[in-house]
């Protein structure tokens, strides 16, 4: 059995993007033996989602291994299913409640990125992108000779000139 | 004084709702008191960003614009769901949403009879009265009508979202020259769902030249954030993500600091 200060061994955890699986985000941990995560600010993974309740889940190295408890009232579900406690394998993927954030535990430290959305140039997108000048002035002119809009316009300056006014007055005062 | 902010689209499904109730989080996150309010009555759902679900909706804008209730009593503190952890003792940082109704006997009520939109405005300058907000965001229709001007015209700045493509690129055009014509004091562009592959430097060159205005960021792409849309907010999730960088630089500069 291990004796209890064996030194814990270094985890990583992800927090995976829900529809393509690639971490988003990483935490480190190489010395604790009990991580805490949830919505409060004190937790060591702070997870500010309502589908997390304050104090959710904790890993905890007991026996020469880490465990995973869930301690907050939405649960937490590891293949699908609902955890009270579970002894955790090498790369575990575990969810924070039935619809919240899902994590992947991993034991040692990793050193990916998160994965950066735009990473190549085609010139060519950019070429559709114009303004049809005759268009806009039509479209613009037919919007700003209505009523309203000029009763818009003159409410819009007459209140321009209250706060001028108003700020005249106030420097005349000091 | 409060800064009353709009988000326009000229189209749909450019991600506005979702840009603004993001970048709403991240102000109040800062320390401040916010309001988001939904003025797209046709087509309300900034509410379940917010995760207020339908059963707690017991008043709604609707029911302020025809008279049953005071525009503050529509408003839910929407702080625990979205800004998680804060000291309930200090009354900063706070985040109010005013959702309008989602039923469809109400929506097709203000398609039919139409409302005062006068008493929109009274409605905005109460709420930061009453709220006592510092920022007040205004979610608006898509499309140029009576509402979104009268928004438009009361703001101190606004977000036009939009997409990289030609009809985007045609009618935020004409919001743009018409808010320039309402004085707007501060306008900027976000650009969203930029599709892989395009170079942003490039286009945000194109766009500041096109419509001489900022761009306060480029989003990319994100399928992610589709996936958490029916279900919170993508900066609390996932806040070290690309996406959740660029509209922490659209909050900055809604505080001016930027």
């Amino acid at each position: 059995m291990a004796s209890l200060s064996q030194p814990p061994e270094p985890i990583t955890l992800h927090l995976l993007d829900s529809a393509q699986g690639h971490p988003v985000q990483t935490w480190l941990f190489r010395d604790k033996r009990a991580i805490t995560l949830g919505r409060a600010d004190d937790c060591d993974v702070v997870l500010a989602d309502a589908h997390v309740s304050r104090s959710h889940a904790s890993l905890v190295w007991q026996n020469g291994g880490w465990t995973l408890f869930s301690t907050g009232r939405h649960g937490t579900l590891v293949n699908d299913r609902l955890i009270a406690e579970c002894p955790l394998e090498r790369s575990t993927t575990f969810r924070l409640g039935p619809s919240g954030p899902v994590l992947r535990f991993e034991t040692g430290v990793s050193t990916k990125r998160p994965t950066e959305t735009i990473d190549a140039f085609q010139p060519e997108l950019l070429n559709m992108l114009e303004i049809d000048r005759d268009r806009l002035q039509q479209d613009v002119d037919d919007i700003a000779g209505n009523a309203l809009f000029r009763e818009l316009q003159e409410r819009v300056r007459a209140s321009k000139m209250r706060s001028d006014e108003g700020a005249t007055e106030e420097t005349q005062i000091r | 004084m409060a800064k009353i902010i709009s988000t326009h689209s000229f189209r749909g499904g450019t991600g506005k709702s979702n840009t603004t109730a993001n970048i709403a989080v991240l102000v109040a996150k800062a320390g401040h008191r916010v309001g988001v309010i939904d003025t797209d009555i046709q087509s309300p759902g900034i509410h379940v960003l917010f995760q207020l679900p339908e059963s707690r909706l017991k008043l709604a804008l609707n029911d302020y614009l025809w008279g049953n209730c005071e525009v503050e009593e529509a408003a839910y503190d929407v702080s625990e769901s979205s800004i998680g952890s804060y000291d309930e003792n200090k009354d900063r940082p706070r985040i109010f949403l005013i959702p309008s109704s989602v039923k469809t006997g109400e929506i097709s009520r203000v398609l039919r009879d139409g409302y005062d939109v006068g008493r929109l405005n009274d409605g905005f300058q109460r709420l930061v009265q009453e709220l006592k907000l510092d920022y007040l965001f205004i979610d608006t229709h898509p499309g140029v009508n009576e509402e979104t001007l009268l928004s438009i015209a009361i703001s101190d700045m606004l977000l036009l979202v939009m997409r990289p493509d030609s009809q985007d690129f045609q009618g935020t055009s004409v919001t743009a020259e018409l808010a320039r014509r309402l004085e707007i004091p501060d306008m900027q562009i976000v650009v969203n769902k930029v599709p892989p592959g395009m170079d942003t430097t490039l286009l945000r060159q194109r766009v500041e030249e096109l419509y001489q205005a900022p761009v306060a960021a480029l989003l990319p792409m994100n399928f992610e954030i589709v996936r958490v849309a029916s279900g919170g907010i993508f900066v609390n999730r996932f806040p070290e993500h690309p996406m959740t960088l660029a509209l922490k630089q659209v909050a900055e500069r809604v505080m001016g600091r930027a």
